[in-house]
Order: structure tokens, then sequence, then C-alpha cells
């Protein structure tokens, strides 16, 4: 649980250079807490299993 | 001969108009002093257009009077979500930063439409900035607030709209849907609103969200104007590029034809928990009503919320991007937090994301082969307070400003119609809104059961003399 923190933490910050974001101008908690329920809902998803072929709705049409 | 503006349908009024009862520049008077009264209390307007509207009333009074034929929204007064352009006016999309930006320079292509068939619009309305929230509360323009209650909220992100329309501003009005953004506040405000299909109205000249989710939609407080308005603001549109060619398919003509011949189920399992009783006890009524008693699944409905929770924040993000990196201090600082977030979602995430968009469609499209129309709460609750953050849904506390839309994530996941209709309950001041859900392409059909479930009583929005 700690290290899963750390690594959020981690990830936030270097994706925040890479990306050349201005993090320090939010707030950290927040912007955490975010990536937090982020994860959750990426994990949720990938434990989904889908065809090797399954297409992307890249362009959408109901 | 006296006119009660205020308690007039927007058929009505067409129709007054029409005759010669009343001039469209008295009601164009009525609607701006009624929100000149109105809208210090709630904060549904951000923008009054009132010189163009006195304009577009008397060249209508101008052309009755050369006998000349009105359109089927002849004189109604109509407001529209601050997302939209409308020419003259800054597009501020809820936020500070956008009122930075030069004035639009022509309307929204369905405000064209509607004004075409006679509509006047008398304003812009207020939302959550950039329309990510489900509360209707603004930073930088305050909270618009519900009419049945002050103390609540409208939900949103089309708060103002629904404020306007649920304190008979106006007796319609504009907003967008991307994740449930008209369904919600017609819930928390007892008003008929409809989510169209994906690409059915064109969304030239509305400021994007997630454009591979935003919607266009009316807000009315009858089943009946509602039809009359979707079906004027329908029409091809070139220049949106998800916007289809098939022409315009009308409501209206049909709308009446009963609901006899339809399938009509209730969504089960996701859209049973979750929420609270009334959200249940409202879907119920009605299904018992329309006598719906089987119980179909949209499989995999909270997997369909968390995969468009993550295309919203990795596309809103994307977005935003340049804004986020160059006046960070200028937003909502909860918009701006969940932004920052959302563009650190990996490639990979939203690309799943989208593959299981393509496969939840196929399955959803498979219940629909045995069911026309299916029912499932608009909101888990009723409208919460006006600032409330935390809410108690089926004995957890979860945050409102994203649990408000657990409902109606996934429909407009994959673009199905959904008009959210209102349901009373005697003793409570309040009230909560069911979706009726079609398959693609059939509004008619939702319409027509909101039209039903209307002349039986069951469903209402009546007219909040404040």
């Amino acid at each position: 649980m700690e290290q899963d923190e750390a690594n959020l933490a981690a990830w936030c910050d270097a994706m925040a250079t890479l990306l050349d974001l201005p993090i320090a101008m939010g707030d950290r908690t927040m912007i955490l807490a975010n990536l937090r329920f982020i994860a959750s809902q990426m994990k949720f998803l990938a434990e989904f299993p889908l065809d090797d072929y399954a297409e992307p709705a890249n362009i959408f049409r109901a | 001969m006296s006119f009660d503006f205020r308690s007039a349908s927007a058929h009505a009024i067409a129709s007054a108009v029409a005759s010669g009862t009343i001039t469209a520049a008295a009601v164009t008077e009525a609607a701006l002093d009624a929100i000149v009264a109105l809208n210090p209390k709630l904060n549904a307007f951000t923008d009054l257009v009132a010189a163009r509207a006195r304009a577009t009333a008397a060249g209508l009074d101008q052309a009755r009077a050369a006998a000349q034929k009105l359109g089927p929204l002849a004189g109604v007064p109509f407001a529209v979500k601050n997302l939209y352009d409308i020419e003259g006016l800054v597009t501020r999309a809820g936020s500070k930063i956008n009122r930075d930006d030069p004035p639009a320079k022509a309307d929204a292509y369905v405000i064209r439409r509607l004004e075409a068939a006679g509509a006047v619009l008398v304003g812009a309305l207020d939302m959550d900035e950039y329309a990510y929230g489900f509360t209707g509360e603004n930073i930088h323009d305050g909270a618009s607030l519900n009419p049945h209650d002050w103390r609540h909220m409208t939900g949103g992100s089309s708060g103002g709209s629904a404020a306007a329309v649920a304190s008979d501003m106006v007796p319609f009005a504009l907003g967008s849907d991307t994740n449930g953004s008209i369904r919600v506040p017609a819930s928390l405000c007892g008003l008929f609103g409809l989510k169209p299909t994906y690409g059915r109205l064109s969304r030239r000249g509305l400021f994007p969200f997630v454009a591979s989710l935003d919607h266009a939609g009316p807000f009315a407080r009858s089943a009946a104007d509602l039809a009359l308005v979707y079906d004027a603001m329908q029409g091809e549109d070139a220049d949106d590029p998800v916007c289809v060619s098939r022409g315009i398919e009308p409501v209206l003509p049909d709308l009446d034809r009963g609901t006899g011949h339809l399938r009509i189920a209730v969504a089960g399992d996701y859209f049973r928990r979750g929420g609270n009783p009334e959200a249940y006890a409202a879907v119920d009524r009605l299904a018992a009503a329309l006598g719906a008693k089987n119980e179909v699944l949209l499989p995999e409905a909270g997997r369909a919320r968390a995969a468009a929770y993550l295309i919203t924040a990795a596309e809103g993000a994307a977005f935003h991007r340049e804004r986020m990196r160059t006046r960070p201090w200028d937003f909502d600082p909860a918009v701006r937090d969940r932004l920052f977030a959302g563009a650190m979602i990996p490639a990979g995430a939203v690309l799943k994301a989208q593959k299981f968009r393509a496969w939840f469609q196929a399955r959803v499209a498979e219940v629909f082969a045995d069911v026309d129309v299916i029912l499932a709460p608009a909101t888990p609750c009723r409208a919460p307070l006006s600032g409330q953050t935390l809410m108690c849904l089926d004995g957890k506390e979860v945050p409102v400003r994203a649990d408000l839309g657990i409902y109606t994530q996934p429909i407009s996941f994959i673009g199905l119609p959904a008009c959210t209709v209102p349901v009373w309950t005697p003793g409570e001041k309040l009230p909560i809104g069911v979706q009726l859900i079609g398959a693609p392409w059939r509004e008619d059909l939702v319409l027509r059961v909101a039209y039903a479930l209307e002349v039986s009583g069951l469903v209402s929005a009546p007219v909040t003399m404040m």
C-alpha cells in the first residue's frame, strides 16, 4: 500500500515533467486522489478480457 | 386578452402568437421581466440578449402582420447553456479563461434552427466550468439553485438551463450532455430532458468538452414541448463530422400513438444498486403503469462507467492541455486537478476503454433486439444540498460531483437516446427522474413513452410559482 502510494507520486511527478504540466500550481493531494481513482478504474477495466481482435471505437458511431 | 405566459407551454405560446392572441413582443417582455425578477434568486442566467430578443420578436410580429406563415415555435422564448456560440457574445463555457476570447462570429447551428422555427433567444445560462461536473456549481459565476427548494443544487453541468425552465423563466432551454449533464439536472429539477442519439444533432458552435461523447439537447416542461423543440433542432450539418446524414425524422406526428405495442423493460443489476430507495421506487412506479414486468441486463455497465470516466478524463485533459500549461491558476481548482490527473492516463488504458466501448455497444444492441425502451434511474437520489461535496448512497459515503452520474454515464457512453421524465412523491418537495432509454435513432419511442406517462399523470413538470 505504501509502495503503491509512492509509485503513484513518482508517476505524477514524472508525467508532469514529461508533459510540462505546472502541477505545483495545483493541489497535490487532490491530484493524487484523482490519480488514485483513475488507477482503480484502469485496473477494473484491465481485468475485463477482450478478444485480441477487438477494435477500438476511435471514430465512434452510435 | 390575458395570456398567462408563465404557465403556458411552448405549443400554447406559438399557437397564441400565430393566431394573434398575443404578440411575440409581449411574450418576450414577459420572459425578460421573469428573468429580471427570478434570476437574482436562482442564478440561472449569465447573459441576457434583450435587444436581440426584442428585434427577433418585432420581426415575427411584422411577419404576422404581413400574413406570412410563422414557424412552429413562433415567439417562444428560450435560452442556452453558455457553451453555445451566440453571435456577438463571448462563449465562456463556464470558465474564466474563455472570457478573453473574441465574441462568437455566428450562432451555434441549433440556435439558428430554432430561430428559423420562430423561437426567440433571450440569453445564456450558468454551467459547471467546461461542463466537467454534475452539480451546477461554478466558482466564477456562482451556483445555480434548485427552484423547488433554493437550499438544493440543480445538478449539472447544464444547471442554469434546468433552473431557468423549472422556474418558468423560459418554456425551454438547451443544454449539453457528455456523461449526464442534461439528464441529471432534469432529474433534480423535475423536468423533461432529452439526450438524443450521438450524432443526431449538430454540435457546431458548442464549445467541446469530450468530443467523442458530447451531445446537444433540450429541456422542457412537457414531453410534447420537448418533441416540438427536438424536431426543430434536427438537420444535417456537414460541419459537425459526427452529425449523421439521416435527414429530419420528426417525432411529433406519432407522439400520441401510445405504448401498447412497445416492449418495455427495466434495467437490472447495476441499475438496481448503488442508489437510494427513491430512485428505484420511481422506476418501479412507472414500470407498473407501463406493464413492464421484465428486467434486462446491460452487461458490465459498471465497467462501462469506468471506461467512460477514463475517456472523459483523458480526452478532456488533452483538449485543455495548453490552458492547463499556461493558465492553471484561472481554472476552478477542482476541475484543474482532475484535468492534471487525466493528462497522465497511459494511452493503453484509453485504448482499452475504446475497445470496451465497441464491445459494450454490441452487447447492448443485442438487448434491444427484444426490447424497445428500457427504464433506469436518472440519478441515484434527489437533489443534494447546494455546496454538498459528499453524500450517502446505499449506505456508503461517496462524492456528489462524480456519483450523481452513475446511472447516466453507461448510457451516453454508447450514444443511446435517453429522456429523463420527472416523478413526484406525495409529501416530498423535490422530484427525481427516470431515464427512458431507446436503441440508436429511436428518439421517437422514448418520447412516445414520455408523452404517454405524462398523459396518464404519472410524470409532470408543474409550474413553480415563486
